[in-house]
């Protein structure tokens, strides 16, 4: 038996080089487990690179990044990637599979789950997304806001125990926002996951987060409860951007 | 303020027009519509009645259909005569007459999975590229080169020719250059420096010389690499060069298909826990192979007919007996070459042609490049 890490994720003193660009300025972090993050910031700030150090689509030149009690490294790379869902703005589901595929294909592959229970857990987590009816189609054939449920309904497959989402509307029209807002705010409720999402949805993050996470040029610039950064902001560049964000 | 405009009641669902036929009067138009038009079209009919008649008159009216070698000679047009006498010798070459059979048996297996396999949404493909990539090349070997113990005598492959050869040549080469090229192209891209560097440097030298250069390389310089005494096949040394030529070319296909698979395909792959091979065996290729399938099939064909360069290296492919047979003195006369070599185009096209279609059928079925990975 192993004990449940009371963090989620510690990140201490991060830092990334994009070649000569100081993309990730001494980043630390601790997340408990079921807390949900928001994180927001100018484009180019860096947030999506920081969460995606978390499952080790980027790897960073300095510092220590422990998710889930794992060390992150070469070697627990999978291990890490196994409990860690993620959402990406484009959707990226696999276009030669159909949504019922794309959702078993890594319990399949990587928790060797045998067909027919794959397909179990599938069709309910599709169910959960209310894309059901949609399972034999091919992604092509959906809509923005119907591939972006189904990424939802493939990375709860996994039953992970953190859930990253990097900007999962900013690619969806207005309607489709809300619709997938919602269906985060709701599944995260009640799995009660670790959830770090990147977002420009001040609504959403208002409603959702425990802690806003504000970053600019690469560092973290503020953390704050969601009531504080809307009505308190602190820094003079929270400031600036909330002043644009909410006019 | 009031709006511009507010809708009181539905614009109403209808049919699409009828989409019409290209109509007769529509075709004349566009032939005789203008005097370019009508100067082209006047062009191209002199064109058609000019090369059309000669050709049907030569190929097939005064075309000798049965008889010999006289009366050929006594004839002006193709000596189809000949074809059937010498059909057997481009089929087979000298493979020995009482063991044909077996030959015949390689060819009705490998056509029998090919129509397996080439057709869209068929049963058990797994099953079937297992057989066709791993049973059938070894049986096909065995019955082709004889097992004693079995029964079936050996027929040393100095012995093979003809078509037979040309087939033998082209399926090795495809067989091995499609896996091979699949893991240049992942080793040129890899983060590693050695495997790319090697990589880099087999594709970029056999892209580099010429078919011939690699066809006497590998006549000259393979036994070299072998332990003394070992002497490898004469018909295994120019198979080991088409092979690794095709697999260069086929290498920059796929990476081709490789550049244009959006970055996260892949990410969403490891996202989920997936770690490198079944990432490309699962998502990558399937989506690059379907991708590439118009340049993969490109290569193919232009591999089949590049086998005609083995003659150089003393190898009797279909073009080479036929060249050979030409020259029969018992069948001398002037309409023997010509007829030859059109017979020649027309398997070689009838070949090619065949794998083209193919591979725009494979093309629109979505899950075949799915089930080949």
């Amino acid at each position: 038996m192993t004990e449940t890490p009371a963090r989620a994720i510690e990140m201490a003193h991060l830092n990334k080089w994009f070649g000569q660009f100081h993309v990730l300025r001494d980043i630390s972090l601790d997340v408990a487990v079921a807390e949900r993050i928001v994180i927001c910031g100018p484009s180019g700030s860096g947030k999506s690179t920081l969460i995606r150090c978390i499952n080790g689509l980027e790897d960073f030149q300095d510092g220590r990044l422990v998710v889930d009690g794992i060390e992150l490294s070469r070697a627990s790379l999978a291990a890490v990637r196994r409990d860690v869902g993620m959402v990406f703005q484009h959707f990226n589901l696999f276009s030669h599979l159909t949504v019922l595929e794309n959702c078993t294909l890594a319990p399949i592959e990587v928790r060797r789950m045998n067909r027919c229970a794959a397909d179990d857990l599938a069709r309910h987590y599709l169910d959960r997304v209310k894309m059901a009816d949609h399972a034999g189609k091919y992604p092509g054939r959906l809509s923005g806001g119907e591939q972006q449920r189904v990424a939802i309904a493939r990375a709860l497959c996994m039953s992970p125990k953190i859930m990253l989402f990097d900007e999962p509307t900013s690619a969806l029209d207005p309607e489709a926002v809300k619709d997938v807002l919602d269906l985060i705010m709701t599944l995260t409720a009640e799995d009660k996951t670790t959830m770090l999402c990147v977002t420009h949805e001040m609504g959403f993050a208002r409603e959702v987060a425990d802690r806003i996470i504000f970053m600019a040029s690469g560092e973290i610039v503020e953390i704050n409860r969601p009531e504080a950064f809307f009505t308190a902001p602190q820094h003079e560049r929270t400031k600036l951007f909330l002043s644009q964000m909410l006019r | 303020m009031e709006a511009a405009f507010v809708r009181a009641a539905p614009a109403p669902i209808l049919p699409p027009p009828k989409a019409d036929a290209p109509r007769f009067a529509e075709i004349l138009r566009h032939l005789i519509g203008s005097p370019k038009s009508v100067l082209l079209t006047l062009a191209a009919l002199v064109l058609i009645l000019w090369a059309v008649p000669e050709l049907l008159r030569y190929f097939v009216i005064d075309a000798v259909w049965h008889g010999d070698a006289a009366a050929c000679r006594a004839a002006d047009g193709a000596c189809w005569a000949f074809i059937g006498e010498k059909l057997p010798y481009f089929i087979y070459g000298a493979y020995p007459l009482d063991q044909r059979w077996r030959v015949n048996l390689v060819f009705a297996i490998g056509a029998a999975l090919i129509a397996w396999l080439a057709t869209p949404r068929t049963p058990a493909r797994r099953l079937g590229l297992w057989l066709a990539f791993i049973v059938y090349p070894i049986a096909a070997f065995v019955l082709l080169y004889g097992w004693p113990a079995l029964g079936l005598r050996r027929v040393t492959s100095d012995l093979w020719g003809g078509l037979l050869v040309t087939l033998i040549v082209a399926a090795v080469g495809i067989v091995v250059s499609l896996p091979l090229g699949i893991l240049l192209a992942l080793g040129r891209r890899s983060s590693l420096p050695a495997v790319r560097l090697t990589s880099i440097a087999f594709i970029e030298f056999m892209r580099g010389v010429p078919m011939i250069a690699v066809l006497f390389m590998a006549d000259t310089m393979l036994p070299l690499f072998l332990p003394e005494g070992v002497e490898p096949d004469r018909l295994v040394r120019p198979l080991v060069g088409v092979a690794l030529f095709a697999a260069a070319y086929m290498a920059e296909v796929i990476r081709g298909g490789l550049q244009a698979l959006p970055k996260g395909q892949s990410e969403a792959g490891a996202a989920l826990g997936l770690r490198f091979w079944p990432i490309q065996r699962l998502i990558v290729l399937p989506q690059v192979l379907r991708l590439t399938i118009p340049a993969i099939a490109n290569t193919f064909i232009g591999l089949f007919k590049d086998t005609t360069l083995v003659a150089t290296v003393g190898i009797f492919d279909f073009l080479r007996t036929v060249d050979s047979a030409r020259l029969d003195p018992n069948w001398s006369g002037p309409t023997i070459t010509t007829t030859a070599y059109a017979f020649a185009a027309l398997v070689y096209f009838i070949c090619c042609f065949g794998m083209s279609r193919t591979a725009q059928r494979l093309e629109r079925h979505r899950g075949f490049a799915a089930q080949l990975a």
